[in-house]
């Protein structure tokens, strides 16, 4: 059985929490009925997915790439920008999925998906 | 450079300047004009490029003349000007002809608002097939589905709201999975750049984290493309949309995530030697054939013609479904026929259903029984549709029945072509039951006259549906511009001579 300090668990230990973190959301994205709290479990998915790329990117010891002699070793700077562009992809999304919400919530007077559906049923 | 070469970035920025141009315009006859001259612009642009690539192959466009792989490159090859050519004619045919419907579907005050969400719709979809970059591809993706989600919730239709909200849940984690699997593909070939990706996966074939890398593409593309058992937002969204809405999406989405399969699994990857290694085939195909009978046996229950369509719809992905997971030259030909054939098909019938909606006011069969009777024109449109979904000879349908019926018999024998027999037997069932209550349904149980029943249709919406229909025709009889072009394709993706 590997130690909890094997350096080779250690320096994989942002891909194991990358796992756990995008269980975590799926798991409340699929359990849960109220509404916003899907939105919640959807937004800790894809952060899940954001700390993978920055993870990738990342080089022990390296630095920003900023052109300097006193540093040889660069992180990928390529993987922050997709993130940033995913990031603000991530809040258009929450933002609109916000705004459905809030309408429904508007019509049926609740955000629990059962009660939502049971009162489309009637109208 | 060819001077048409700039041609190819056109399709996503037209729609993206028109698009805010609209929402300052408000003016709801401006931003129709605006967004008909758009797209049908982006129409003529497509069949140019197609014309062009067929003759003289592929267009590379660098933007912003940042040489890959520095900047993203596009590239236009004939599979992209194939479904762009379908894309964008539907986009022209529904924005142009199908006003009258969003006149009546949607409040004053919004309709501009729509027309800036359609704009934008088309612009993603364009750029997702046009883009060479992987990581492009999700940015474009995420914006043809978030307006698309913002599109279905504009409906008043009560249950429009929900279906909305589910779609963005499904289709955003299927989204993240695409995106998923290409920081996967970015970490073990250290590129983006499709070209490049196709130079360098050959190298790192054995790596458990390809593996993982196109198992989560694959369930991301199932999610977005409504392959069974993934499809469950495509019905409500479907059946809740507003009509001219539900029109586009029916017949272009699932081909437009279709087409990303393709450039993965057929371009990127040789699919011949890439199914037998990772078993895609082996997950494909049960799920493409359950659900083509799942999606007929649905749409056999269904009281609202919408829904039964929807239904319909999960059936006929199915088939190009089945068809891509055969990984051979003739199952990409049935593919790619089935996805022309389809479109047309089914974004005719939707328009149909539409125009029996705008002068009934109702789309349950329950209440259109007879509706023949006031609406032949209508009604006979619809026929002719069916038998189009059902592949009676001299309907485009038939011609994409025949392709995957010759690609299956080749690769799996006679069982599988029973199945495609069985299923196309379950199409004639609920298209006979539609039609039989239409045509003669109970004289006691006539179209209830709705208080916004219509005496004829929008004259705009007629030729729109007659144009359906003579393409469901023309492309039964001369099948150059499917099966011939979708040979091309083939030839150039398998590397066949």
């Amino acid at each position: 059985m590997p130690s909890l300090f094997d350096p080779d668990l250690l320096s994989h230990f942002n891909y194991y929490m990358v796992v756990l973190i995008m269980m975590t959301g799926l798991y409340i994205v699929i359990t849960h009925g109220n509404l916003i709290k899907k939105l919640i479990g959807l937004g800790i998915f894809q952060s899940a997915i954001f700390i993978l790329f920055i993870t990738l990117g990342k080089v022990t010891g390296g630095t920003a790439p900023i052109l300097s002699p006193e540093y040889t070793v660069y992180s990928s700077p390529l993987p922050h920008v997709l993130i940033l562009t995913a990031i603000v992809v991530g809040i258009a999304t929450t933002a609109l999925g916000l705004a459905l919400v809030l309408r429904i919530h508007r019509r049926y007077g609740t955000i629990e998906e059962d009660a939502v559906r049971a009162a489309m049923a009637q109208e | 450079m060819p001077a048409i070469a700039h041609g190819q970035v056109l399709p996503v920025i037209l729609p993206l300047l028109a698009a805010p141009l609209c929402v300052l315009l408000r003016n709801e006859r401006g931003t129709w004009l605006l967004a008909a001259f758009t797209a049908w612009l982006g129409a003529g642009l497509a069949c140019l490029l197609l014309i062009w690539t067929l003759e003289q192959g592929p267009l590379d466009y660098a933007i912003g003349a940042w040489q890959p792989p520095w900047g993203i490159e596009y590239r236009l090859d004939t599979l992209n000007a194939f479904v762009l050519v379908i894309v964008n004619m539907l986009a022209a045919l529904v924005i142009g002809f199908g006003h009258a419907l969003i006149r009546r579907e949607i409040s004053g005050g919004r309709r501009h608002l729509l027309y800036t969400a359609f704009l934008l719709h088309i612009a993603g979809i364009n750029g997702v097939l046009l883009t060479r970059d992987a990581f492009n591809l999700f940015v474009f993706i995420e914006i043809a589905s978030l307006s698309s989600y913002g599109m279905i919730a504009a409906s008043r239709n009560s249950r429009a709201l929900l279906s909305a909200y589910s779609y963005l849940i499904y289709g955003t984690i299927g989204a993240s999975f695409i995106l998923l699997a290409v920081g996967l593909l970015y970490a073990i070939t250290g590129t983006l750049n499709m070209t490049d990706l196709q130079a360098r996966l050959p190298e790192v074939a054995d790596r458990n984290a390809l593996r993982a890398a196109l198992a989560f593409l694959t369930v991301g593309i199932m999610l977005k493309c409504a392959i069974f058992p993934l499809h469950a937002w495509l019905p409500g969204a479907y059946a809740s949309a507003p009509a001219s809405v539900a029109s586009f999406l029916a017949g272009t989405t699932t081909k437009v995530f279709l087409y990303v399969l393709i450039r993965f699994f057929y371009d990127l990857f040789d699919a011949g030697q890439l199914f037998p290694v990772l078993y895609i085939d082996h997950i494909l195909l049960p799920a493409a054939v359950a659900g083509v009978l799942y999606g007929a046996l649905q749409a056999l229950r269904q009281d609202n013609l919408r829904l039964m369509l929807a239904w319909s719809s999960v059936g006929q992905i199915g088939y190009m479904a089945w068809a891509l997971s055969l990984g051979t030259a003739p199952g990409l030909v049935a593919a790619l026929v089935q996805m022309v054939n389809h479109a047309v098909i089914k974004c005719g019938m939707f328009l149909t259903v539409a125009g029996l909606w705008y002068r009934f006011d109702t789309v349950s069969l329950a209440r259109l029984g007879g509706a023949a009777r006031t609406a032949p024109g209508l009604c006979a449109a619809f026929v002719l549709g069916g038998l189009g979904l059902i592949g009676i000879p001299l309907s485009a349908g038939f011609i994409s029945k025949w392709h995957l019926i010759g690609a299956a018999w080749k690769q799996q024998g006679m069982a599988w072509v029973f199945v495609i027999v069985v299923s196309s037997l379950l199409t004639v069932l609920y298209m006979w039951r539609a039609v039989d209550t239409l045509y003669r349904g109970k004289p006691q149980d006539p179209p209830a006259p709705a208080p916004q029943a219509v005496a004829c249709l929008p004259r705009p919406l007629a030729i729109a549906l007659l144009l359906f229909g003579a393409g469901n025709l023309f492309l039964g009889v001369d099948t150059r511009w499917s099966a011939g072009i979708a040979e091309q394709i083939a030839g150039q993706l398998l590397l066949l001579p």
